[in-house]
């Protein structure tokens, strides 16, 4: 019963422009659009079309593009045809509104009101379906980095800092982290918050344990950059001075509060541990939490 | 599971399922997609004379040539490529940095192969393609199905992770729960030329990590509006990494004495997820559920004490520490979204999650260690009191933390030219996990700190009521907080496509046991987007933030120290000694600190002639903490651009550079040393006096230029060049107010040696066909990577345990000039 209600659910409302076409069929469009069609061919949406499950699967490039017979007559006017290019003229929301006729919903449930919809980004500016040039997900280009960074420069360079995600190495994509089609967490986070995101790749560092760090279960950002950094571990800054942005507790003999300086370097006059090598954490290593009934200074 | 059997996992179920996120690849190829293909030199078409660009205005990259299936018997159609060959390097290809995430291990590598077999009438189809097969950075992927009704995918990809390549590694059994001192050491009874002894014996080694990820997921959709997932993924992490392992902090003059050991990974995690999504013209609607299992085989680490700590109160009881590893847990996840359609072509979305993480772990003894350690009847512990579970206060962690997550968001546009929109997002993560470190056998408060290292000096942190004692917490602090967020937006159409947007959002945080109960931040934001002009898409916006909040209580978790039980009397309270603050009250957490930040970015994406494309983007932001001593403030602006030319489908050319500077203002007060003791938290006070305070200014520039070409002749050679070049460097520069802001012994703030990094690095390649179906490709890579860092300099074990007690692995960044050199055949099936 709920097989059959579902199918008789109506599809997501149609985006084309009434121009009083009709379909001309697939072997019309292939007669004058011999290279689009062969690039599209080893497409998923080929695949689709060879097999369909519906009617607007049926249609082949008309599907997408809608009716053809006044652009057939008029192949020089764009407002006859709905093409998903700047030069087409077609609106954002006209090409979105046909894409999102089989794909709204699901992963793009938050797409309405995203940051990429409101910067009226079009699905054809990160996607490119007539042509398999990614080896997934259709993309306007090979990789999902290469396609980010067209408008996220800055992010292509934090990945060549010192200390940086395996992204450029082939080995994440941004869109392990972020779900650009629209997300309940800023900034198109996949995870409810930014810890919990993390702890996908990073389950050891969940916990919950039995002596916390305060500003490391409420975001991991408080103390790491996440696409890349010039310290070790992608951290926001070196320590000691990273810890000394918090930390001012005072010891009676200088720790952690006194500054230390070139000579606390390891060639220095008074080598000091808090500057070299892990730096504070050299002692704090359960600098994430600990789990150790005597770890309540993370020392354990 | 071991990595070949997770290796096959995942290859068996390549005619199988897979995952749906990330795409597997490594550095040669980091796409993971088809390396034979070349571009077509049709291009997008063959009609238009105009080059195609994205509706933001980016010419779309050149197609590649699609690939060709034969034809079976049968109706069938296959089709495939292969690429494989040589791979050497020379130069310093050892380095860390260099081989961080990647194998370059010399001789025989397969690059790439993909197999594709279709059935065009039943619609079956299956695809599956990988590389580096055999080596640490191999990745497969695979998917099967039906399109439209059912998808299977599965992948594989290992990621090696090198930490180290030139380690002094002194103990036997690293990469166990258990590390060993070699003969002739002996555990806590050595002197520093006895371990020096050892050092100049041991051989350098690697410390590696090597993450080995699998994946399956499968996609059933049993009519159009609905669509059935489910997905497992199987994380394995094998090696070991540098870790701490301390005994002695510097608490009076005494050495430190901190070992640098190595941490054993051998866990795994078992990731799931299904769910249902469904879609119609009225509703949409996902439900999810995810579990993850993480479990680790190595629950603890022990390590033997190198040192002789002293040569009284018991320190030769310090034989060991013993750490406490991530403990096993499980997170699972319910998720529920519903989008519905609503009058003035509205949309009302909502969603509702919530999850619970928790461990149980078995809790180990407060102390690995045995014996009396301590002055008696001053700060003397017998630590066999202290070895056991009887003195745990519990006998599992019982954490566990739930969080709550509600949303909603309605999006209106009450008229053509105008869109109107308000969420309003709650999230609440309560924590239940309160640990109080007390000892049911001896009745006392407290733990054995450092496995009895600290009592060998003049610390503790048993507390015993009439004794002197210094402040220390005894029982944990259960941080969490709820946030609540609404936000009302305004989008106006200027023009045709021309859109002024406006935003106010409220941020209310609650917290407990943090330093503020509660912080509110307003944001108000103006933006514009315009591709009005044919030439060009522009973006601007401008956003100000101001976040205050409750008051800012310094020491928040008073009653979690021992200050507050009943008996507890601090240091030389006789002679009218009084407990040290918790920390300077004038300090601010920036976290949580009052914040005013501005926010400026610009971009846009030229099109000046019809086969080039140019963009720049900017932005800058100021932040001011408002605070006198913690982080002060900060500021950064990065400025991008790219140019890109596409003459023609065999010619594509590009260059771009990165430019960013980033500024930040640390100040603090060392203590002095007050006798008797003080509680003056304040700065100026006794404790904090201004003759000590010390500023820190951190610049930071790095910038970059990148460019390359790809030239295609006559399709039967293609030219690959690119190169970049990326260089940051940071100055730290102090300001101190006297020679008490310092560290003792010194008296004057020479500023730290600039951190700097620089790095080419050349990639080319050059194909040539030899017959139809095959091509040999010759590629040279070439990397020099320079490296300045204070934190390792002259990081030599030897010196370094000689002058300052830490016993370090002595790992170093160090400058590379490597040179690889790769020769491939291409073949198509």
């Amino acid at each position: 019963m709920l097989a059959t209600w579902l199918a008789l659910q109506p599809g997501v409302g149609r985006a084309e422009p009434d121009t009083g076409a009709t379909f001309v069929g697939q072997a019309s469009c292939r007669a004058c659009h011999a290279v689009e069609a062969d690039h599209w061919s080893p497409t998923v949406h080929a695949r689709l079309a060879q097999r369909p499950r519906n009617e607007l699967e049926r249609l082949g490039c008309e599907g997408c593009h809608g009716r053809g017979s006044e652009h057939l007559k008029d192949p020089s006017n764009p407002q006859l045809i709905l093409a998903f290019t700047r030069e087409s003229g077609t609106s954002v929301e006209a090409m979105n509104g046909m894409c999102l006729e089989c794909h709204a919903g699901g992963p793009r449930i938050h797409w309405n009101g995203s940051a990429h919809e409101r910067q009226s980004l079009a699905c054809s500016d990160c996607h490119n379906p007539m042509s398999k040039q990614s080896p997934r997900r259709l993309l306007a280009k090979q990789t999902v980095a290469q396609t980010c960074f067209t408008c996220h420069p800055a992010q292509r360079a934090q990945f060549r800092k010192r200390s940086h995600m395996p992204l450029l190495e082939g080995k994440i994509s941004c869109s392990d982290c972020h779900q650009p089609h629209g997300s309940s967490t800023d900034p198109l986070l996949r995870g409810d918050t930014v810890n919990q995101l993390c702890y996908t790749c990073h389950a050891e560092k969940r916990g919950p344990y039995l002596w916390e760090h305060a500003p490391v279960i409420e975001s991991c950002l408080n103390c790491h950059h996440p696409h890349g950094s010039n310290h070790q571990g992608l951290l926001i800054a070196p320590a000691p001075f990273l810890c000394n942005q918090c930390h001012d507790q005072p010891g009676g003999f200088g720790h952690p509060n006194d500054l230390l300086v070139r000579g606390n370097l390891a060639d220095g006059d008074f080598p000091d541990g808090r500057i070299l090598n892990r730096g504070c954490v050299n002692c704090h290593a359960q600098i994430h939490g600990s789990n150790h009934p005597s770890g309540a200074r993370f020392h354990r | 599971m071991k990595r070949p059997a997770a290796v096959l996992v995942a290859l068996v179920t390549a005619a199988g399922p897979a995952l749906a996120q990330a795409a597997p690849g490594n550095t040669l190829n980091p796409s993971g997609g088809n390396t034979t293909r070349v571009t077509d030199e049709r291009g997008l078409s063959d009609l238009l004379s105009i080059r195609r660009r994205s509706p933001a205005g980016f010419l779309y990259p050149d197609p590649l040539v699609p690939d060709r299936l034969s034809d079976l018997a049968g109706g069938w159609r296959y089709g495939g490529s292969l690429e494989f060959g040589g791979l050497w390097t020379t130069g310093n290809d050892d380095e860390t940095r260099f081989s961080e995430f990647t194998d370059w291990s010399d001789g025989a590598f397969l690059e790439f192969f993909d197999l594709t077999i279709e059935h065009p009438e039943s619609g079956f189809y299956a695809d599956a393609n990988g590389g580096s097969a055999g080596r640490d950075d191999q990745y497969y992927y695979g998917k099967i199905g039906l399109p439209g009704l059912v998808d299977f995918e599965a992948s594989f990809s290992g990621v090696p992770h090198l930490f180290a390549g030139d380690a002094t590694n002194i103990y036997e059994g690293s990469g166990s729960g258990v590390l060993r001192l070699p003969e002739p050491l002996v555990p806590g009874d050595n002197g520093d030329a006895e371990i020096v002894g050892v050092l100049e014996t041991t051989p350098e080694s690697s410390l590696k990590l090597q993450r080995d990820r699998s994946q399956l997921s499968l996609e059933f959709h049993p009519v159009t509006a609905l669509t059935l997932f489910a997905r497992y993924s199987f994380d394995d992490r094998s090696g070991e990494r540098p870790f701490g392992g301390s005994l002695i902090f510097d608490s009076g003059g005494e050495p430190e004495r901190v070992v640098e050991t190595t941490e054993p990974r051998d866990s795994h995690t078992h990731n799931f997820t299904g769910g249902a999504w469904f879609r119609s013209s009225m509703l949409l609607a996902n439900f999810e559920f995810q579990g993850s299992l993480f479990r680790n085989q190595d629950s603890t680490l022990t390590w033997d004490n190198p040192f002789l700590l002293a040569s009284f109160n018991g320190a030769q009881n310090v034989k060991r520490g013993r750490f406490a590893l991530a403990p096993d847990n499980h997170w699972y996840n319910v998720k529920g979204d519903v989008s519905v359609v609503l009058p003035w072509k509205g949309r009302l979305t909502t969603t509702a999650s919530w999850s619970r993480a928790r461990q149980d772990a078995d809790l180990i003894p407060p102390t690995v260690n045995t014996g009396l350690v301590g002055f008696p009847g001053f700060n003397g512990v017998n630590l066999d009191e202290w070895n056991t579970e009887a003195a745990l206060s519990r006998s599992h962690a019982d954490a566990q933390v739930d969080t709550l997550l509600l949303n909603a968001r309605l999006d209106l546009r009450p008229l053509d030219a105008l869109r109107l929109r308000a969420g309003v997002r709650y999230y609440d993560q309560q924590n239940d996990t309160r640990y109080t470190a007390r000892n049911p056998s001896t009745g006392q408060f407290g733990y054995i700190a450092e496995d009895g290292a600290l009592n060998v000096f003049d610390l503790s942190r048993v507390f015993v009521p009439g004794v002197e004692s210094d402040d220390f917490r005894y029982r944990s602090s259960p941080f969490d907080y709820r946030k609540l967020d609404y936000e009302i937006n305004a989008d106006y159409q200027l023009l045709g496509r021309t859109t002024l947007s406006g935003r106010y959002r409220r941020e209310q945080i609650y917290r407990d046991e943090r330093e503020r109960e509660k912080t509110r931040e307003n944001q108000a934001r103006v933006g514009l987007t315009s591709r009005d002009v044919r030439w060009a898409t522009l973006r601007a916006s401008y956003e100000y933030r101001d976040r205050e909040g409750a008051p800012y209580e310094y020491f928040p978790n008073r009653k979690d120290y021992v200050s507050s039980l009943p008996g507890y009397v601090p240091f030389l309270e006789f002679l009218g000694g009084e407990t040290p603050p918790f920390t300077l009250a004038q300090l601010r957490q920036y976290d949580i600190a009052d914040r005013e930040r501005h926010e400026a970015k610009l971009s846009a994406n030229f099109l000046p002639r019809d086969d080039l494309d140019l963009s720049l983007a900017t932005r800058f932001v100021d932040q001011d903490y408002g605070a006198s001593y913690g982080l002060e403030g900060e500021r950064w602006g990065n400025v991008d651009f790219e140019l890109g030319f596409q003459p023609s489908p065999v010619v594509q050319t590009y260059v771009f550079g990165h430019f960013e500077a980033r500024h930040r203002e640390l100040a603090s007060i060392n203590d002095a040393f007050v006798f008797p003791p003080s509680s003056d938290p304040n700065a100026g006070g006794t404790v904090f006096p201004l003759d000590n305070s010390w500023m820190l200014h951190t610049d930071e520039v790095s910038w970059g230029v990148g460019t390359g070409i790809r030239l295609q002749a006559v399709s039967h050679i293609v030219l690959d060049v690119n190169y970049l070049f990326v260089q940051t460097e940071e100055e730290y520069d102090f300001d101190i107010a006297g020679p008490g802001a310092l560290g003792t012994g010194l008296t004057a703030a020479q500023d730290l040696p600039n951190l700097r990094t620089r790095n080419h690095l050349l990639q080319s390649s050059i194909r040539f066909s030899i017959i139809e179906r095959a091509s040999l490709r010759l590629f040279y890579r070439f990397e020099r990577s320079t490296i300045r860092d204070f934190s390792q300099r002259n990081l030599v074990p030897e010196e370094v345990l000689l002058s300052s007690g830490a016993l370090f692995l002595g790992h170093i960044d160090r400058n590379f000039d490597v040179h690889v050199i790769g020769l491939t055949l291409q073949i198509h099936l």
